[in-house]
Parts: C-alpha cells; structure tokens; sequence
C-alpha cells in the first residue's frame, strides 16, 4: 500500500477540469476561520513532485493555487493539520498555452532573458513603487498608462511605502495577521499586469517605512515570505526582488537576507526569478540563490566585467530617472533616460526606468503610478522595437572601442553615446557582406546608408553625437 | 653704462669660441647666487641667458673650460617689470596658480603638439587664431610628432641628420632651436604659457629612444636654451607610459635633472596614458592628468595636495578615434565639471581636414564651437575670489570659497528647485548661468544659510553666489 495516498483509494478524487500551459490554476477549500493552518499540497506529473503551498484568503477560504509547467494530467493531494483541509486529491489537464502566453521569463544563457517557451524576453522595465496602494481609479489609470508604453516589467513594493497608506497588508499592528482584501487587491493588480504582459518584480522588504515593517520579527517576515510565494508563485509574471535599498533597511542584516532568499527559492515551485537591489553596498549576486542582478548604478562600462564575472543577466533597475525634482536621483532628461537605455542594452543588459517630474501629486509615476508626462518612453520604445527585431542572444564583447552587441557573422549593434564620429572603420567578418543603418537614438530616425559592406571598411557618419550604427547581413 | 633688465625678462650674454665646450655663470645680487648654463647657438657663439628675479644690480662671472670663455664679467640693473609682465606662473594656495608677482593665473589651455614644426605660414595662422581664443596655455613638443594625420617631415631636425636617417646625437641644430625661441617668444607676447613637452612617443625619428646620456645632455640643452622664458612649464613627457624604451628611473631622473639645472623652478609635471604617474614625487608641481574622471578630482586633490589639470579628458571634433569626438557641448561640460570640482581642464580640438590640419597637432584654425563658451567660463572664474575656487559640494558639485564664493554646476541633472546651504557669514547675490548660450540672469534677493532656489528644470546650468 505504501506509496498510494489513501484517498486515492477511497476514490474521491475530483476532477477539477483544464488549465493552460503557465496559466493558474486553482482551488478554494473550506476550512477553520483563522489562518494558523498548515496547509499545502503535492502535485504530481508522471514521476515528478511538485509542492506548493495553500494560503488563508479570510472567512474560512482557503486557496491553493498552482502553475503547471508540463503538459497532461497533474494530480493533487492536500496536506494540512486541519481535518478538513487534509487528503484532498484531485486532478487536471494542463492543456497548451494561448496565444500571448510565454510562460515566466528565465534566465537564457548565463547573461539574457526569455519566456519559459523560447521567446526572447527584451526587459524594459519601469519603476512604480506604490501603485498597487493606491485608490480603484488611480491604479486603473496607470494600467491604462502601462497599456500604451513599452514597459514588460514594473518594479512595485508589496508594502506600503506611503504614510497612512489608502490600503494595509496587516490588521493593525498585528504582523502576524494578514488585511485580506489588501492581497485580493495585489491578485487582481498582478493578473491585470499579466494580461498586458507585464512582468510584476515584486520588492519585498524595503526601506521606506511608515508602518514599523522593518520591526517585524524573523517569524513574522518568514511567515509573510511564505504567504508571498504561496499566494502569487502561481502567476507567471511575477519576480522575486528580495528588497529595494536592502543596506538602508537597517535592522536587518545579510544573514537574514541570505535566508529571505532560500525561503522563497525553497517555498517557490515555479522558481521565479530572484534578485535584491542596494542602495550603495553591492550584495554578493554570485550566491547560488540569485538569478540575475538587480543593479542600481550607471556604471555601464562595467556590464562586460560584471557579465563575466556572475555569468548572470544584469538589470540597471534604477540608473536614475527621468524628471526635474531636486534630489539628483530623479531629475534626469528624457535624453538622458534614453542615453542610458542605449549605454546599458548596447553593453549587454538591460535598462529600468522611472519618472519624477515634481507635480500636484509629488513624484508622480514614481511612486503611485498615473500618467508618464516624459520624453523617453517613446525613445524607449524605439529602442525597444530595435532590439526585439535584431537576433536573439547577441554577445557583448568584453572591452569595446565604442560599445556594440553581435551575433557573428550577422549583427552589429553599436551605440555612439556621445561621441560624433564622421566616420568609422568598422571590421567586420570578411565572408558576409552587409547593410547599414544610421539610428538617431533621439529623433528616433533610421537611415539605410547606400551601399553594401564587407570586411574592413569605413562608413560615413553624421559627425553627430546620440547616433547607433547598425549592421545586418546583406539578404 | 649697466644693461637695464626688467624683471622676469631675458639678459643675454654672447661670447665667442668653438663647439664642444662648456659655459655657465654665476649670477650675484648681494648675497645670492644663480648658477645659469650656457649653450652652443653655432657659427662659433655661446650664450648665456638669465632671467632676473629681483630687481637690483646683479653682476657675473663665467665659468668654462677654455680660456676666452671663462672669467667674463659684467653687470646687469634689474628694473621693475614693464606692463602685461607678471613673471612666471607658480603655484598658490596649493591647489591653484599665480604669477610670481601674485596675481592669479587661471589655467585655461588647449593644445597644438606639433603647431612648430608646421610651414611657417601656418604657424602665424595658428598665432592669430590664438590671438582671438580663450587660452592662455598651450601644450607642445619639442619634438615633432608622428602619427595619425601627422606625417609631414618637419621644416627642422633637433639633431644634424644625414640623409640616409642617422642623427648625430653629440651635436645639435640651433637654427631648430632658434625656431623654438620664436615660437615659445611669440607665445609670451600673446600671454600664453608655453607648456614644453620634452619627451613623447610619436616617433619615427629616433628620439624617443636615445641613449640615456643623449637624453640628459638634451635635457641640459634645452633649459639652458629655454628656462629664460618665464612663460615656459616643463611637460616632461606626453603618454610617458607608451614611451616603450624608458623606465620610471628613467623619468624619475629627467624629473631631477630639470629641478637641478632649471634656476628658476618651472613648473613640472607629467601626462600619462593608462598609468599614471605618482604626482606625490617632491619634483611633480602639479597634476598634468589624461582623464574624464571628474568625481575623483578631489582624491586626487587631497592625496598629492598638488593642483590638479585635466590637460586631456578628450577633445571636440569628429574623428574616428573616441578620444578625438566629443561635441562642443560635452567640451564645455567637462571644462564646467573639473573647475566645480576644484581643479582646471585643457581643450583641444580634432575635426577632419582635407589637408589633415587638426588644431590638436598643427594648429590653424578653430572650428568648434566650444572655445567661445571657455571665454565665458574663463571671463567667469577671473572673477571669482582671487585664491582660487576650491571643491565645496559633490551633491551637486559646487566650488567656491567660504564667506566669498560658490559656483555650483547641476551638469546632466535638471531639478526644478533645489535647497542650497551656503554659511551663515554672508549674504549672497545669486545668478543664473546657462554656460551653453553664455547668458547670466541675476535671480534677485539675498541668500544666506539655508533657503530653496526656484530653477528652470533643464539641464547644463549653473547658479553662482557672490558675497554682497
């Protein structure tokens, strides 16, 4: 008998119907009216085990919600120090995703990021730290905003950064007891991310704290860990930032850090992405628990030795922003903004945006969301479109003359910055020829230059700075 | 009947006997002695220069080693200094500059390596343009260069040189020399210091790598030739690190040679490449630095407690080389960062040219825009406190002097307001600077302390507070 859950024998095994390759899928038990429960479950595809853990969503309901990553049919069992809770089996069919669903973005080949199915992932990320706190209509209106700009990915804390926030993760003071509507208000926020195929980098802990969360006790930040994960591990747009300015958050200290980390890699059954963000202290990214670096700085010229040295993607997830408030951070041009864009994905990473034009609200789009008044979204999404048309993977080369990305033999990317050459020798491969594009990063023009190219040859420039020079192989 | 000499100007003596020897004199006033080298000018003349640094009568004596050229003497009256005349440049309050006569000088220099061994019709183009430009230093090799756009023979060889390309290197070529002195005399009547460059790596000559005792001989050479000029500064090599055949001995003792021999202790320093040199030398006098490194001016400063010259962070132009093509705006930019950091910066400029005259090597014209802006920053910077602005803030950056003085610069940031904090020992004017169109908006009011400015939130502007 060992081996066969019991209820499988009994023969009350539901059959809970299909769901999607990367979609959700869901149960809702009935169960005590207090969230003390132990409550989790296996899954089962074939011989693969897979665990996840159900969480309390108030008034008795409890949730189990799961992202299967394999075709066919999965089966269930609960497990919970709650009768009621315990021995539930079921089964579904996790049929092929839908159009538009990719699958969570993993880590590529040691420095790029692609969707679970192969899709290249361009991360173009921007930064709204609180606007999952805000009123219906605000969070509708910057839902609205992310429709139409090029954002995939959005940085955005799960707790308050405001004073008397409009909504509150705890009852009261109380820590230990979670506000549910707050999460009911998350869940619909990160589905509605997801259906705009926007990545949700979910910060867990920070620094800016109004409401004594940086006060929580190991037990209560582990326990508010493990709810995270069981709670939104099952949308596959989600990331793991461990912390925003982790070495601002002073009361804690890098072995919690550390284990923050291995609960969730440990809790987590869809291995999210995993990354934490510094204020000045760099946190040591090459720990096995870290999936890429979440980097704030614009040291761009450094993406070649940092590439080498974590074999990691790199996300310049605040490289300042743009706007015009008085702290240097955030008062960028939308030239700027661009330029940095271009810096970071020319030297092999990937660029984060923010914007704090100073205004009625404060820092805008910043902190609560609403609309981008600014100049380089629609740069970004130039560059944005470049990038998703050049080849996947593209290589970087450890220390260029004027930075570029490649794929040899077929693609060359390089950006200018602010130099103006009115020429340049470009040496490329001898056995292809090639066609030429001048891009003005800025007036966000692409010019075909006449001719064909081959080896070692010197093409005219503008002799004007913010241009990208771009070479693919001649058809 | 005494020779009348002004101050800091040339006293010359001629004597005549054969090549090969060699010459000095001591110069007396009252008590103190100034041992000076002669050269060898050819056609059977020696010379001996001086430059008096004291007014008085100063007599002297010749040495050497043959007959009619020793125990010479004579007399010379010192008189004071003649208008526009201010004596060679030093350092002052550690990290800046003054003539000898203390008024402050403001280093705003560009850079024309090889503009002396161009055709002389262009070299008088580079004088007139120089004439009209902001700068008052230029950077320049003795030697002439070789390299990219530079691969014209010069009209001069330092050393004879036969025709097969073997350089006599026991004797010199004084009519190369003399064109030096025009070239180095022409700078000092348009109130440019002449920054000599003595060694450099562009080479298809042979001298960068000479024998050791040519290198020290040539050395002694060129001060007793040129330490007279009191515009001159002893650049003693550009990119000393690519100079593949010297060691650091080697250019720790050029260092030493030139502090002995110099009488009148020019200034020193040193450009590198990649390496740089330590500045922390006792015979560095300041930091001659190739670099765009902007925020580490104040380690710098702070370690060697030298000044501090970015005489190369890239130039304006459109060539393809990434040292060589910067805009204008980002030249003025980078002149803006090192002033506000507390040190000065160095112009050159390498726009393509049909005949390969780039201003950087051979001079000519200026093209770029940037020089006009440099007018006004320099224009700017003469009017500030007379000891020099030294680094305040690294926020924003800001130089200035307490109680006087501050001038912050927002660079690439463009806030909309901005909480200064000056001290509480004065009130100040404020002014609007937008160093790019050169306009200055007084802002109205008195400051002091602590207060909040409104600004126009673009970037590239600067506010400057005055004392009132």
């Amino acid at each position: 008998m060992s081996g066969i859950a019991p209820a499988l024998l009994a023969g009350a095994m539901r059959n809970t119907g299909n769901v999607e390759r990367w979609g959700m899928w869901e149960q809702t038990f009935s169960g005590p009216q207090k969230g003390e429960i132990e409550f989790r479950a296996e899954f089962r595809n074939g011989n693969r085990l897979v665990f996840a853990d159900g969480f309390y969503d108030g008034n008795g309901v409890y949730r189990l919600r799961f992202m299967p990553d394999a075709l066919g049919e999965w089966t269930f069992t609960t497990h919970s120090t709650a009768e009621a809770l315990n021995g539930k089996v079921g089964k579904f069919v996790c049929t092929a995703p839908s159009a538009g669903n990719h699958g969570p973005v993993v880590v590529a080949d040691g420095q790029h990021l692609r969707y679970a199915d192969g899709t290249p992932h361009v991360s173009i990320g921007t930064t709204c730290y609180a606007w999952a706190h805000q009123s219906d209509e605000l969070e509708h209106q910057t839902l609205q905003t992310l429709k139409r700009s090029p954002f995939n990915k959005i940085r955005m804390c799960v707790l308050p950064t405001e004073k008397s926030p409009q909504r509150v993760p705890f009852e009261g003071d109380d820590h230990t007891r979670f506000h549910i509507p707050f999460f009911q208000n998350l869940d619909k926020q990160i589905a509605a991310l997801c259906a705009l195929r926007v990545e949700a980098d979910l910060i867990l802990f920070h620094p800016y704290d109004h409401e004594g969360f940086q006060r929580m006790s190991d037990a209560e930040s582990h326990r508010y860990l493990r709810y995270m994960v069981a709670r939104y591990a099952a949308y596959r747009n989600v990331w793991w930032s461990i912390a925003n300015e982790y070495d601002l958050v002073k009361k804690k200290t890098l072995p919690q850090w550390d284990e923050y980390f291995r609960i969730v890699q440990e809790a987590d059954p869809a291995e999210h992405l995993r990354s934490i963000h510094y204020s000045k202290r760099f946190y040591d990214y090459s720990k096995n628990w870290v999936t890429h670096l979440s980097l704030q700085s614009d040291d761009f010229d450094k993406t070649g030795q940092w590439l080498s040295e974590y074999q990691k993607p790199i996300i310049f997830d605040e490289c300042k922003y743009e706007g015009n408030i008085s702290k240097r951070w955030g008062n960028l041009s939308g030239h700027e903004m661009a330029r940095r864009f271009w810096l970071g994905m020319a030297s092999g990473a990937y660029v984060g945006h923010g914007e704090t034009y100073a205004g009625p609200n404060g820092n805008a789009w910043l902190s609560k969301g609403g609309t981008l008044v600014g100049e380089s979204p629609a740069r970004i999404a130039f560059l944005k479109k470049i990038w998703e048309e050049a080849p996947p993977g593209l290589q970087v080369s450890p220390e260029p003359y004027y930075p570029f990305v490649y794929k040899p033999g077929s693609y060359y990317l390089y950006f200018l910055d602010l130099h103006q050459p009115a020429e340049y020798q470009f040496k490329l491969p001898e056995a292809e020829s090639y066609r030429s594009d001048v891009i003005d990063i800025w007036n966000m023009t692409i010019t075909p230059v006449t001719g064909v190219w081959r080896g070692s040859f010197t093409l005219p420039l503008p002799g004007k700075p913010f241009q990208a020079v771009r070479l693919q192989r001649a058809a | 009947m005494t020779n009348e000499v002004h101050r800091w100007d040339q006293f010359e003596i001629a004597l005549r006997g054969p090549e090969g020897v060699s010459v000095s004199a001591e110069f007396r006033l009252q008590n103190r002695s100034v041992r000076v080298d002669g050269f060898y000018d050819g056609d059977g003349l020696y010379r001996i220069r001086f430059m008096p640094d004291e007014e008085g009568e100063w007599t002297y004596t010749t040495f050497s080693n043959r007959r009619e050229l020793t125990n010479q003497s004579g007399a010379l009256q010192c008189v004071p200094a003649g208008e526009a005349n201010h004596g060679p440049v030093r350092v002052a309050n550690t990290f800046h500059f003054s003539y000898a006569d203390r008024t402050p000088y403001r280093p705003f220099g560009t850079t024309c390596y090889a503009w002396a061994h161009q055709e002389q019709a262009l070299q008088e183009q580079t004088l007139s343009t120089l004439r009209h430009a902001p700068f008052n230093k230029l950077r320049m090799c003795i030697f002439p260069k070789s390299y990219v756009y530079n691969q014209n023979e010069p009209p001069f060889y330092p050393f004879p040189r036969s025709s097969d390309g073997t350089n006599d290197f026991s004797r010199y070529n004084p009519a190369f020399f003399q064109h030096l002195e025009w070239c180095i005399r022409s700078l000092l009547d348009l109130g440019i210091q002449a920054d000599l460059i003595l060694f450099h790596p562009y080479d298809r000559w042979g001298y960068s790598k000479m024998p050791a005792d040519v290198d020290d001989r040539y050395l002694r050479y060129t001060i007793a030739r040129f330490a007279a000029f009191r515009n001159v500064w002893w650049s003693v090599a550009n990119e000393y690190d690519l100079v593949k055949s010297k060691t650091m001995a080697d250019w720790d003792r050029f260092f030493r040679i030139i502090q002995t021999s110099d009488p009148y202790g020019h200034l020193r320093s040193i450009h590198h490449s990649k390496t740089m040199y330590d500045h922390g030398k006792p015979w560095v006098t300041h930091c001659s630095i190739q670099g765009d490194d902007f925020g580490s001016t104040q380690d710098l400063l702070s370690r060697f407690q030298k000044p501090v010259i970015y005489d190369e962070c890239k130039y304006e132009g459109n060539i393809p080389r990434r040292w060589g093509n910067i805009s204008a705006e980002e030249m003025v930019r980078r002149f803006w960062l090192g002033i506000t950091a507390g040190a000065y910066v160095g112009h050159g400029e390498t726009y393509l040219d049909p005949h390969d005259v780039l201003w950087w090597s051979k001079g000519g014209v200026l093209k770029g825009q940037s020089p006009p802006r440099i007018a006004f920053l320099r224009k700017l910077l003469e009017s500030a406190p007379s000891e020099g602005v030294n680094a305040t803030s690294v926020y924003y950056q800001s130089a200035g002097q307490k109680g006087k003085y501050y001038l912050y610069y927002f660079d690439l940031h463009q806030p909309k307001d901005f909480q200064f904090e000056l001290d509480n020992s004065a009130s100040y004017s404020a002014e609007l600077i937008d160093p790019w169109r050169m306009e200055t908006t007084p802002l109205g009011g008195s400051y002091k302390g602590k207060f909040s400015l409104q600004l126009p939130g673009k970037p590239y502007l600067a506010v400057c507070f005055r004392a009132v």
